[in-house]
């Protein structure tokens, strides 16, 4: 049997139908109720807890800031990239916010 | 009780465990005297199961975790083109589980006989039994013998699948050292779903890069079930710039290109195109969740997994959990980056649940990187949310590389194909 999915979960789905219904945009952004999922996705390539052991760069202990402003030129496509700019598609402005947060306090 | 103490040696103890079937016996906290609050059983130790072991263990250090695994070190499947195409050697993409035993969690060489899951109990190859409050299975998949007519396992011996990377990979590439230049080297891509979508293309481009360098008169056939595969336009441009004309030839599945039979002893593929025979012959075949969900009983008739987004709990038996290949996750490719995405959802998920919390909501990325030869790279991206329908991919974000991009590009694209792969097994097998 499956486990019923939290109320506040359809409420979620809702509301997302309800911004793509007035949005002209075809890019769907994701809410980031739960940060620490959303962050892990992102330690798949740069490491756990954002420490990289290879070719990719650490986010951890990077500034807030320049997080911000790195993510932000990669979504605009100021920043040239081979990926970024195509992985920051769904994530808007409370998205990298909050994940520069995140990785901001992790320990280098 | 075994005590972690001064020089104990932690490759004993996993021989030890193998030999003796010792089991359930070992503290996940060595040093904590408190009882754990629940047990997780994990069966599957590769992208899924691993992921999901780690991440429970930095959530909640108080959930008693076992990971049964048959295998004694993990080969990945990532990164086993590159050792087919001669540039990587089998020890590059070899893991231990050593770094998940140091961080507590019991790590049982072993494999699962029988689960009772109205008992909530696991069986295992030793005769022990373990109990859980949670079961995950992330067992990848199995190869459907004689879908194909003719390619069972004896066969495979002959026209290795090496879709399981391991001794699989190295017969493959053992048979591509001793062709002779001038050889016909065929491959057989199945229908979807299977593992690894890009890979059968991945892995023609490694075949060539090495063909091309050493036995440069040979040529490559992909007998394909479909009529399009994904990152078609990037792999057709990658083999125009890297590769002589004619050296990879790919023919679609209305084109003759669905193999239903093989001949093992002349290496022969059968298909509506007619009879075609092979100096080496690699036969992915239509592919299905491994054994042990069968035996769990949470396979569909499809024989694949349904599972509840949110959770990954199985939707026919309770509090059993799969993840990874065996399962359907909705629009996400069946990968090591899903499966890893799917072991953090999963390990939230269970955290959650067993501390009487509220499941978050899932959300999931997947790249995947191929290598069209050591120095060219491509990729596609998405990323995904999961409805109660399943799980869907966002709208807007599911891309890929460019086309006509310059070399620098494809090859900074292949630097953080190995990055990526560092970093994944990292995640999986590092103490962290």
């Amino acid at each position: 049997m499956p486990v019923k999915p939290p109320a506040h979960f359809f409420l979620i789905a809702v509301s997302l139908v309800m911004i793509f219904a007035a949005s002209a945009s075809a890019e769907e952004t994701i809410a980031v109720p739960k940060v620490g999922i959303i962050a892990t996705t992102c330690t798949t390539c740069h490491g756990e807890d954002g420490r990289s052991p290879g070719s990719i760069p650490s986010l951890a202990g990077k500034g807030r800031q320049d997080i911000i402003d790195k993510l932000r030129a990669f979504k605009s496509g100021d920043r040239p990239s081979t990926i970024m700019g195509r992985i920051m598609v769904p994530f808007d402005e409370g998205g990298i916010d909050e994940l520069a947060t995140y990785f901001a306090a992790r320990t280098k | 009780m075994i005590e972690k103490r001064p020089g104990f040696n932690r490759r004993k103890f996993l021989s030890a465990t193998a030999a003796t079937g010792a089991v359930a016996a070992l503290p996940a906290i060595p040093g904590c005297s408190s009882a754990k609050k629940a047990k997780v059983v994990i069966v599957g130790g590769g992208f899924g199961g691993a992921t999901c072991a780690k991440y429970i263990s930095l959530a909640d250090p108080d959930i008693e975790i076992t990971l049964i695994e048959r295998n004694r070190n993990f080969v990945t499947c990532p990164f086993s083109n590159s050792v087919i195409g001669g540039f990587k050697k089998m020890s590059a993409i070899t893991h231990s589980y050593e770094g998940l035993l140091d961080r507590g969690i019991n790590v049982l060489i072993d494999s699962v006989t029988a689960i009772d899951s109205a008992a909530h109990e696991v069986t295992l190859a030793s005769g022990d039994r373990l109990s859980y409050d949670r079961l995950v299975l992330s067992p990848g998949i199995d190869m459907i013998w004689n879908a194909i007519e003719g390619y069972d396992e004896a066969a495979a011996q002959i026209m290795p699948h090496a879709w399981k990377a391991g001794p699989q990979t190295i017969l493959l590439r053992n048979q591509l050292e001793a062709m002779k230049d001038g050889g016909l080297v065929v491959i057989s891509a199945p229908e979807y779903p299977y593992r690894c979508p890009p890979a059968p293309y991945e892995r023609a481009s490694l075949i060539a890069h090495y063909l091309a360098r050493h036995k440069p008169r040979s040529k490559i056939i992909i007998l394909d079930a479909k009529d399009k595969y994904t990152k078609q336009p990037l792999f057709e441009e990658g083999w125009r710039r890297l590769y002589p004309q004619g050296m990879i030839e790919w023919v679609a599945g209305g084109k003759g290109g669905r193999v239903t039979g093989v001949d093992p002893l002349t290496k022969t593929f059968f298909s509506d195109g007619g009879a075609l025979k092979a100096d080496v012959g690699n036969v992915v075949p239509p592919q299905q969740a491994a054994a042990i969900a069968r035996l769990a009983g949470v396979v569909d008739d499809d024989e694949w997994c349904r599972i509840d987004p949110l959770t990954f709990e199985s939707k026919t038996v309770k509090n059993i959990h799969v993840l990874g290949d065996a399962c359907v996750a909705g629009a996400m490719p069946k990968s090591g980056f899903s499966a890893n995405n799917q072991g953090k959802v999963t390990a939230a998920a269970l955290v959650a649940l067993l501390n009487g919390r509220e499941v978050g909501e899932p959300f999931f990325l997947n790249t995947c990187y191929s290598l069209l030869s050591p120095d060219y790279g491509i990729s596609i991206n998405a990323a995904y949310r999961a409805t109660p329908a399943g799980i869907v991919a966002l709208l807007g974000s599911g891309a890929t590389s460019p086309l006509d991009a310059p070399d620098s590009v494809r090859k900074d694209a292949a630097k953080y194909a190995g990055g990526w792969y560092a970093s994944i097994t990292g995640e999986m097998f590092t103490k962290g």
